[in-house]
Order: structure tokens, then sequence, then C-alpha cells
């Protein structure tokens, strides 16, 4: 049931009622301590005075030290209520920032583990961190911070404006006349300073990416002596870059002034208008000193305003990014669907005239193509680069969706297959290997627990045990994600070696050696011959003499399926494998 | 958590750095623009002090009002109230604008220092970090220390200046009184600055953990085949809560931190107002002082709060900036190359392409040296292979030729001349480099083609001619755009072997004396190795060429080929040489050559 960003906020706010209510209480008695400061210095102003009639009558009636005494005690007490104000919203109001960013956090991933492959095409990873980050902090901050903020301004504005009224509220009017006529040039501005800010973000990337690249080619640059472009590049970037945030900072600035304008004229009208009406006895000097205050005051919500309002804007911008991507909920859960579970066992692959292209408009990847594979036998597959064949593995796999009907694992439609019987009885390696931030250990054991014993078996298999030896921590050696200190040889074998760990009785291999060299596959391959005996296997290679293991070899070229003569073709061609004549 | 060995090595950065040198460096960046500056401060000194003396003004008001004067007595008064409060909005907004202007320049100026020292670092310094290091290094931290000039440093000055000029007011308004008001202000600076430590340690591990949280979903979503492969959606749940846990326990600990000390710095920043009163109004009450002189304190000490808030607020982030500025430091006092490598040598030959080594030792940590006494010798034009185990030299070897390491002993000799007298500038402009990773950047294919500085006026004939001999034509015939088809980052819309085709067809274009292929064709399927072999052909003909592979059916055809086996070379020969030989050689071919 797809949902908006306005109906998710509402309901966490009645969620979480309680907390929301009484911090805004909190905020509120903040609020009203704060303004109720100019008021005690105007009672104090007119008690020092001699004006006893202007002061309430709790305070007392004699111009004494007493009296003032009472009156400053009044004042902390006000203080304290403030204090206890201010702490009181941070626990209740501002909590709720981090709490909900927990939870939006949480969902995030709890939608996306369970997505279809595809839908990854049109969310890239990039996108998707920006909604996981940017967006995400935008969301939070609507849900705590930004609320404060603005109610804080509004309780404020309000408060002050009354206050200022109920000392003369002709005098006020005169004051706050050029008030209304202010706050839309403020927000254009606000605006205006956003979208230069977003500007200066997107420069401030590419700068980023500038910098990435050069760092990544550094070596390449210095034997060939090519750095000044890259160096060039870079300077004007950062040029690029210093200039537009200048921008945003002289747009935010004008914001200042414009909103000093109204304190100003407001002054203007006191200084005239108001010593008038000490002179004539209408206004106390407390009450004189006091509107001053409060004009002084609103110069601050009047110059956050904006922000405040951008704030939201683009809290609900942000809200809706991170809800398209909750909504995807529905996909997962048609691809979750069935779980239908196979009544025999035997992994008999079956795919039947299987035409498939990504997307609408690219070209045929697979073009009727008809492969059954029945339990137990080795079947390899081999084909120039782009012919389809890590795209037919992974569709086997159940990796990437196809029209039903087409592909089917023992005897149920690959797509409707429970998935947890499929992870448990088919394992796939593609051919870039993935690792995990974590120990070799880490990444090879996953979510279950092997003996040390099994481990160095399986990593002899791969004929990585040696190089686990060697390394500082042995199995407890870290590697990075996309295993930063290991070789393309180590880290496709150490993949390999994870697979291999859990028996599985079907086994797709996408060319997961081609960075070991060819000592050490020949190898790999002869331990696994023994190894994977009973398993059904595809093996996807570019070398055909990685394929000699199987029992029987086919060749995909430009989407087209045909069975290969592996013995024949070598003498016919007089070619051997390797390309070389 | 690997994370928190990072934190260590920061807690010793911070150490080291807590008497500001770094930040002096990043200050002393900004000579050029240091009128700016001090223009700008001057501004927002002289914008407090108006506000300060307009506050005194009031003070008369008042007194003019107490005492009964006539309107006309007042008017100047307030006419000079408002010019000083004009005056101030516009020093204020004047001097803010300049100061961020300023601070702007100076990170330019950083930034551009950080660039050009990363042509002089020796290339050992990217071998000892991971990659990611030195890119926060010139990305975040960078950013770290200008979001600290432009924001938090200008702020905190504004408040540090307008907290100087309050105090000053009270003190020069009334010694006596003024003293007494000074002293309560204290425990409100006091209390923000002595109460940041464990606020800032929790603001830390807060961005910690906050980092690791966003790593981990960027993990899970490049790793969602292999997820999905092992069934992982449960467990890479439970971890992911985990680490959100953490997180949001960190962004507690620094609310309740912070839900304690800005309420009890507000309140701490009203005492003196509250002291103004009470103190003020006996003494008024007594007689013993002027109501306008109480009215200019109360001012005075309304103007003192939001300064303090500030202070308090922004303190937090300081500590950041000293350990960004401390880290760029670090970056820009390295060893240069030019240190590492020995003095540069001055002659310009044009090189032809003989090279030999005579007993050269080299190593890349001290104590464990990766050449042991490699020695040979090759003529201009020959094809040169290099074969041996992963980690027996071949690479190490290849990398001396454009000096990106030094020798710990013996010699090389371009075209006969000592490798050491060329100025290594010009020595490298020669080489050719073609490796297993090419790079590919966002461009077009035109621009990458060109990136390697193969001269930048090539035409397009010249480009497209190249691509033909590489057989790189093949794939821009299938491309709408042509030249100008658009490459992504990593060049992930083309395939690893359209890849390598680029690189030649970069190489090519280049034209150097001496061409070194590091492993690159590794990854090609057969049809596209064919193409490439033919290509390479095309490209090592009349140079001198040096082949890494492990592919013997790549080198077979070389003129001269080298066998390596930690860090010696332990056969030479052509191939059929060394088949005959029945060596080591002979060993590792047999075992390619099976049909």
């Amino acid at each position: 049931m797809a949902t908006t960003a306005g109906k998710l906020y509402l309901g966490t706010l009645r969620r979480h009622w309680l907390p929301y209510a009484t911090g805004i209480v909190a905020l509120f008695s903040c609020s009203i301590s704060e303004v109720m400061i100019p008021k005690f210095v105007q009672w104090a102003l007119d008690l020092i005075g001699g004006r006893m009639s202007m002061l309430p009558a709790w305070i007392g009636a004699e111009r004494s030290v007493a009296t003032l005494n009472m009156l400053i005690l009044s004042l902390l007490l006000v203080l304290l209520l403030g204090l206890l104000g201010r702490f009181g919203w941070r626990q209740l109001l501002a909590r709720q920032t981090h709490v909900s960013g927990r939870d939006l956090k949480v969902h995030f991933w709890q939608v996306l583990r369970h997505l279809p492959l595809a839908t990854f095409h049109e969310y890239s990873l990039g996108d998707l961190m920006n909604r996981a980050t940017g967006d995400w902090n935008a969301t939070r901050a609507i849900h705590g911070f930004t609320l404060v903020q603005s109610l804080d301004l509004i309780f404020f504005s309000v408060l002050s404006i009354a206050s200022m009224i109920a000392i003369d509220w002709k005098l006020a009017l005169a004051c706050l006349v050029i008030l209304p006529f202010l706050p839309r040039t403020i927000l254009k501005l606000a605006r205006r300073e956003r979208d230069q800010h977003e500007v200066a973000q997107d420069k401030l990337g590419e700068l980023s990416d500038a910098v990435t690249q050069s760092l990544s080619t550094i070596r390449l640059q210095r034997a060939t002596h090519s750095e000044a472009l890259w160096e060039e590049r870079l300077h004007r970037e950062a040029r690029e870059y210093s200039e537009r945030r200048f921008a945003v900072v002289k747009t935010g600035w004008k914001i200042y002034p414009l909103a000093a304008l109204p304190t100003l004229g407001a002054y203007a009208v006191l200084l005239y208008w108001g010593v008038h009406l000490v002179q004539i006895g209408q206004l106390s000097i407390g009450q004189f000193v006091a509107m001053q205050s409060y004009v002084l005051m609103l110069q601050g919500p009047l110059a956050d305003m904006g922000d405040c309002i951008a704030e939201w804007q683009r809290g609900f911008a942000s809200f809706g990014r991170m809800v398209e991507i909750f909504n995807l909920q529905a996909l997962a859960e048609r691809f979750l669907g069935k779980n239908a579970l196979p009544e025999d066992q035997s992994p008999r692959l079956s795919v039947n005239h299987l035409t498939f292209s990504y997307g609408d408009n690219s070209r045929q990847v697979l073009k009727d193509v008809t492969l059954h594979v029945a339990p137990g036998e080795h079947i390899g597959i081999f084909g120039p680069i782009g012919a389809g064949k890590s795209t037919l593995l992974a569709i086997s796999a159940g990796l990437v969706e196809v029209a039903p009907g087409f592909v089917s694992l023992a005897g149920v439609d690959v797509h409707d297959l429970d998935r947890t019987w499929l992870a448990q009885h088919v394992t796939m390696v593609p051919q870039r290997a993935f690792l995990f931030a974590g120990s070799i250990r880490y990444n090879l054991e996953l979510d279950q627990e092997f003996g040390e014993a099994e481990l160095w078996r399986v990593l002899s298999l791969v004929r990585l045990d040696a190089d686990v030896r060697s390394f500082p921590g042995g199995l407890d050696t870290w590697v990075g994600e996309w295993g930063i200190n290991l070789s393309g040889g180590q880290k496709q074998r150490l993949a390999l070696a994870r697979a291999l760990l859990r028996e599985r009785s079907v086994i797709l291999l996408d060319d997961c050696l081609s960075a070991v060299d060819a000592v050490t596959e020949e190898e790999i391959l002869r331990g696994l011959r023994d190894r994977l005996r009973g398993a059904t296997v595809i093996w996807v290679a570019h070398r055909m003499s990685t394929l000699k293991l199987c029992d029987q070899v086919y060749q995909l070229d430009a989407g087209v399926l045909s069975p290969f003569d592996l013995t024949n073709a070598a003498h016919q061609n007089g070619m051997r494998p390797g390309g070389a004549p | 958590m690997k994370d928190d060995s990072l934190a260590e090595s920061d807690d010793k950065v911070l150490a080291a750095a807590s008497d500001l040198i770094g930040m002096l460096q990043v200050l002393r960046m900004g000579s050029h623009v240091y009128r700016q500056l001090f223009s700008a401060l001057a501004l927002i000194i002289v914008a407090a002090m108006s506000v300060m003396y307009s506050a005194r003004l009031l003070g008369r008001i008042v007194e003019s009002l107490v005492g009964g004067r006539d309107a006309s007595e007042i008017w100047p008064i307030s006419a000079a109230f408002l010019a000083l409060e004009a005056s101030a909005v516009a020093c204020q907004y004047f001097g803010r604008v300049i100061l961020a202007h300023a601070t702007i320049e100076i990170t330019y100026k950083l930034r551009s220092e950080l660039f050009a020292k990363m042509r002089r670092l020796p290339i050992a310094y990217f071998d000892s970090q991971p990659l990611g290091r030195t890119i926060t290094r010139l990305t975040s931290d960078v950013e770290g220390i200008e979001n600290f000039f432009t924001g938090t440093l200008a702020r905190v000055l504004i408040a540090v200046i307008n907290i100087l000029t309050v105090l000053t007011a009270m003190l020069v308004t009334d010694l006596h009184f003024g003293a007494i008001i000074v002293a309560v202000c204290f425990p409100a600076l006091m209390f923000s600055v002595a109460l940041r430590r464990p606020v800032v340690f929790w603001l830390r591990t807060y961005k910690r953990r906050s980092a690791h949280l966003n790593a981990k979903l960027a993990e899970y979503l490049n790793g969602l085949p292999v997820i999905r492969i092992f069934g992982l959606e449960i467990w890479s749940q439970r971890q992911f809560d985990e680490s959100a846990a953490e997180l949001l326990q960190a962004g507690i600990a620094t609310l309740n931190w912070n839900s304690v000390i800005r309420p009890v710095a507000v309140f701490l920043c009203s005492l003196p107002t509250v002291l103004v009163l009470w103190l003020g109004g006996q003494r008024v009450i007594d007689g013993a002082m002027e109501l306008g002189l109480l009215v200019a304190f109360v001012r005075f000490s309304e103007r003192f709060v939001s300064p303090i808030r500030v202070i308090s607020t922004e303190i937090q982030n300081i500590q950041e900036a000293v350990v960004s500025s401390e880290r760029v430091r670090r970056m820009l006092t390295e060893t240069e190359e030019h240190d590492v490598l020995g003095r540069d040598g001055s002659l310009l030959p044009t090189l032809r392409g003989a090279i030999e080594f005579r007993d050269v030792w080299m190593s890349y940590k001290p104590g464990t040296p990766v050449l042991k006494g490699v020695s040979f010798k090759i003529t201009h034009g020959m094809k040169v292979g290099l074969v041996g185990a992963t980690g027996s030299g071949k690479s190490s070897t290849v990398n001396l030729i454009p000096r990106l390491y030094p020798l710990q002993s013996g010699q090389i000799f371009l075209d006969d001349i000592n490798i050491a007298d060329i100025k290594s500038a010009h020595l490298r402009r020669q080489l050719g480099y073609v490796s297993q990773d090419v790079i590919v950047f966002a461009g077009s294919l035109r621009a990458n083609l060109l990136a390697s500085g193969a001269g930048q006026g090539l035409s397009d004939e010249l480009i497209l001619a190249a691509c033909a001999r590489t057989g790189l034509s093949e794939v821009i015939a299938n491309v709408e755009d042509g030249l100008d088809y658009q490459l992504v980052e990593g060049g992930e819309n083309l395939s690893a072997g359209e890849r390598q085709l680029v690189a030649f067809t970069r190489m090519l274009l280049r034209d150097p004396a001496i061409l070194i292929l590091d492993e690159a064709t590794a990854n090609i399927d057969e049809h596209c190795e064919r193409m490439i072999q033919a290509a390479t052909f095309e490209l090592m003909a009349g140079r001198t060429c040096l082949v890494i592979a492990h592919r013997l059916s790549t080198i077979i055809h070389c003129d001269l080929i080298l066998v390596f086996a930690d860090g010696q070379i332990v056969e030479q020969g052509t191939h059929s040489e060394l088949m005959g030989r029945g060596g080591y050689y002979a060993q590792l071919a047999g075992k390619q050559l099976l049909s």
C-alpha cells in the first residue's frame, strides 16, 4: 500500500503524541521565560524610578529594597522555568530527531534488501546513498529540530508582539508597521541562498570526483609525466567552487540588513513618539526600555524565518524521496511472493527458448536459448565478452527476473521457488569477486560457523592457504570492501572458497578464475573436479583450457547457444587455446 | 571496529596539535588576504563599539527624560543613536562579507597547495596509504577546514569581539560597578569552555558511527547479489540494526550532555542582567547611581547573552577543525620525491629505447629487497617479455624505468646514459604505460583518448586512424556519438576488453619511445585478445616494449624473455632457446599450452 510523506509524518506524530505534546509545552514555557525578561526589566525600572502604579500588585507597593528583592527572586524563578523548559524540549522533542532517524534508516534497508536486482538499474548506488544520507538528514530534522526551531520562532514572535501591544497598542503598531512588508523579500533571498547552496554543493561533488580520479591515476600520471592536465583541471574546479561558495555567503548575508530594517524603523518611532509619550506621562521609562528590548528581540525570528520555511520544504521533499523507496516494498513482496517448494529435490535446470534483454530498448542479450542440465552434469559455456554468459547464469540463479515459464529449477519456475530453498541449493560465484569489510574468516563464514579445519581445507582447495598463512593475521586478516588488500586473483579464489564451503547441489561459476595465473588455475581445477562430483555445475569461461573438465560444452555467441565439440575444434582449426597460431 | 584504530590515530594527532600549529599553518596560507582580514575585523570591531556607544546614549536619553529635559535636547541624542545603530548594521554586513571572501580565498589557496604537493610526493607515499585516506585529506578534511573558517571561526571571532566590547564598555562606563558585573560574566564563559570535552567526545563518536553505518549500507547495496545468493537478508538486517542502535546511543549521549550544558549556560548568561537590576537597583534607590547609567548597563548585559550562546555551540566544532588542520599540515610537510630519489638529472636526451640494468637491488621497505641483483641488456626496438610468479620482481623492475622508486644499489642505463642523470620529467614524457586497471573517467571518448597528454592538438582524423589500428573503431561503430560517446566514471559502460583497447589507443597516440605493458591482457576473452594482440604488434613496432603477463601465449613472440623468480632473473633467452633448455620456463610453458 503506497503511502505519502505527509501520511507517514502524521502517523509518527500520533504514535509519539506524548513526547511531542509535552515537548511543545516545555518549549512554550521556555519562550514565556525569555519574553518575560524585558517585562521584569520594565518592572524593575519602574520600581526604581518610583512609578509604583505601573507594577503588578503581587510585587509590592513600596519603593524599597525589599520589594526589589521580591522582584529579583521572581525573575530568578522565571529563569529557572526557562532552564527546565530548555532541558525539557531537548529531551522530548530534539530526541525525536535521533529516534526517527534510526527508524528511517533501518526501514530503508528493510525494504532494499528484498528488492529484485533489476530495480537497481533505475536507482543507482549514488542515488540511493544520497537518499540515505542527505535526504535522511533533512527528513529526521523535520521530525525534531526543525519543529523546535519553527515553534520557537512562532511562540517567541507572538508573545513578544503581544507584550508590546499590552504596553501600548498604538505605539506597538507604529513600531511594527514595516514588518509585514519584509518577509516576502527575506523568503526570496532564503530560497535563492538554498538554490545557490545546491549549486555549490554539486560543484563540490565534481571537485571531489576530480580529486578521486586524479589520485587513482597518480602512478600512471607520474610514470608518463602527464600530471599537468589533471592539476589544471583540479585548479579550475576549485576556483569555480570558491566563486559559487562566495555567492551563497553574499546572498545569505543580505538577509541580515533586511532583518535589521524593521528594528531601525522601530527605534526611530520609539525615539520620537515613544519619548514624547514618556514626557507626557503616558508611558513609563520601564515600558519605554521594554519596548526597545522587544523590538531588538524580534530581529532574530525575522532573520530566521526564511531559513525555517525552507527547511520544511526541503524536509518534505527529502521525505518524499525516501518514501518513494519505502513504497518499493510492493515490488519486493511480489518477488518474495509465492514460495513454492519443489516436490522432488533433484535440481534439474531447464531453460526453454529464453529470449532476454535488459530494459526495453537494449539489444537482445539471449536469443531463444534452450538448455537442459541434468543433475550431476558438468556443463561448460564459453564465448566472447558480451555474449550473455553472465546473464544466463544470473537468470538461472534467480537473481535476474524473467517472465514466467522460461526458466525452471527442480520443476518449479525459478521465480516461484522458495527463496530460502534457492539459497540452500544453488550457489553462484560472480566474475567480479565481492568481499565484505571484515576478516577472511568473516568473509568465509558469513552467517554460519565453521571449524578451522574446514576453512583451511577449502582454502587449500583454491590454493589460497599458503597466501593466508603468510598474512600477518592469518584467517583474521582484514580485507576491505572489494577486498582492498588482496590481488584480483586472491579475491576471486576467496570468493570461490566461500561458495565451496557450503554444500550446494547447483553450482554456477562465472569465469571466477580469470585473474588467476594458468599454473594455479590448473591445480585448482584438478581439485575441484573431485570436490564437485555429484553436483550440477555450469562453468563459464573465456579460456577453453578451463573447460576440459566438463561433460558437455556449449558456445554462447551473440546470445545464441550452440553445442561445441572441444576435442575436434583444437585440431581442426590448428589453433591452440589462447589464440596464438 | 576498524574505525576505532582511525580514532586512536586521530587522538594522537590531537595530542600533538594541542598548540594549534596546524591551524596557524592554514592561516599562513592567507597571507595574500591579510589586508582583507584586517579590514573585515576592523569593521566588525567598529560595529560592536557603535552598538555599545548607542547603549550609552540610550542611558543619556533616559537620564534626560528623568531630569525632565526638553525634547529639543533629546532629539540630537536620538539622532546620534539611530546613526550609530544604522552604521553598526552596515559595518557588520560589510565586515562579514569581506571576512567570508577572505576565508574562502584562504581555503582555495590551501587546496592549490595540496594539489601541487600531490605532484611532488613520492609514489611510495601513495603505496603506504589506502587511497581512501588520501582522498579524505584532500576533500573532507579541506571541507572541514573551509566550513570551520567561513562558519565557526567567523562566528567565534565576532562573538569574542562582541564579548570583549561589552566587558570593556562596562568597565569604561563605571569601573567599580562594571568590575562586579564583569566578574559575574565569567561563570558563563568558563562553564561553556570547561564542559566541552564530553560533548566533543560523543560528537566524534557519533560521526564515526554514522560513517560506519553509511559505509555498511553502501557495502550491502554493492554486495546485494552476494546477499541474495547466500540468503543473507536477515543476517544483514541484524547487523544493520546493531550499528543503527549504536549510532542512536551516541546521538542520545550527545543530546543528554547538551540538554544539561546549554540550559545551564543560558541561565548563567542571564545572571549579569539579574545582578545589574539587583545591585544597580539598590544603588539607584539609595541615590548612589543614576537611572540612566543603570539602563545603559541593562543594555550592555543584554548584548552578552547571544555571543556566549554562539561560543558554547561552536566550541564543539573547533576540535574537529584542529584535527583536520593537523592532518593537512602533515601532508604538506611530507618528504618529496626529489628528496627520496636524490638529485634530479639535467640531461634531456631523446630516447631511442636501449635499456640496461646492472646488478640492481631494490626494496620498498628497508631490509626486504624485492630485486636482488637484476641485470639485463635490451637494445632499441626489442620486444621483451617478463615472466614469473606474482611478487617475483617483474612489476618492481618495470617501475624503476620511470624512476617511481629509488634504487638501493646498482645502476640503470637508458641509451647508455645513467638514468639518474636524465631529467626525470623529460624521461617520463617519453614513456608509455598500459596496466590492467585502465583509467577511464567521466567524459567523452575523445577526452579519454587524449588524457595522457598525447598532444591536445590532435585532429579527429589522427585519433580515428589510431582507433582503426587498435580495433577500437569497431566499438565506435556501434555507438551513436562516435568520439563524443560519453563514458562514465570507471568506464563501466564499456566491457573490460573495450577498456583495454582505449588504453592501447591512448598509447598509440602518445607514441612513446619505451612502452610498458603491465599485465594488460589478463582479463580478456579470446576474441578480444586476438584483436588486442594484433593491436599490440602495431603498437610495439619500432619501439622498445616490456610486457608483463602471466599468459605465455602473449609473450611467445618476444625477442627476449626474462624469467623472474624471487627477485632475480633465473633465465634469459628467446622462447625456443628456453624451451630447449628445459628449465623453469619450460615447466611454466608446458602447463599453458594444452589443447
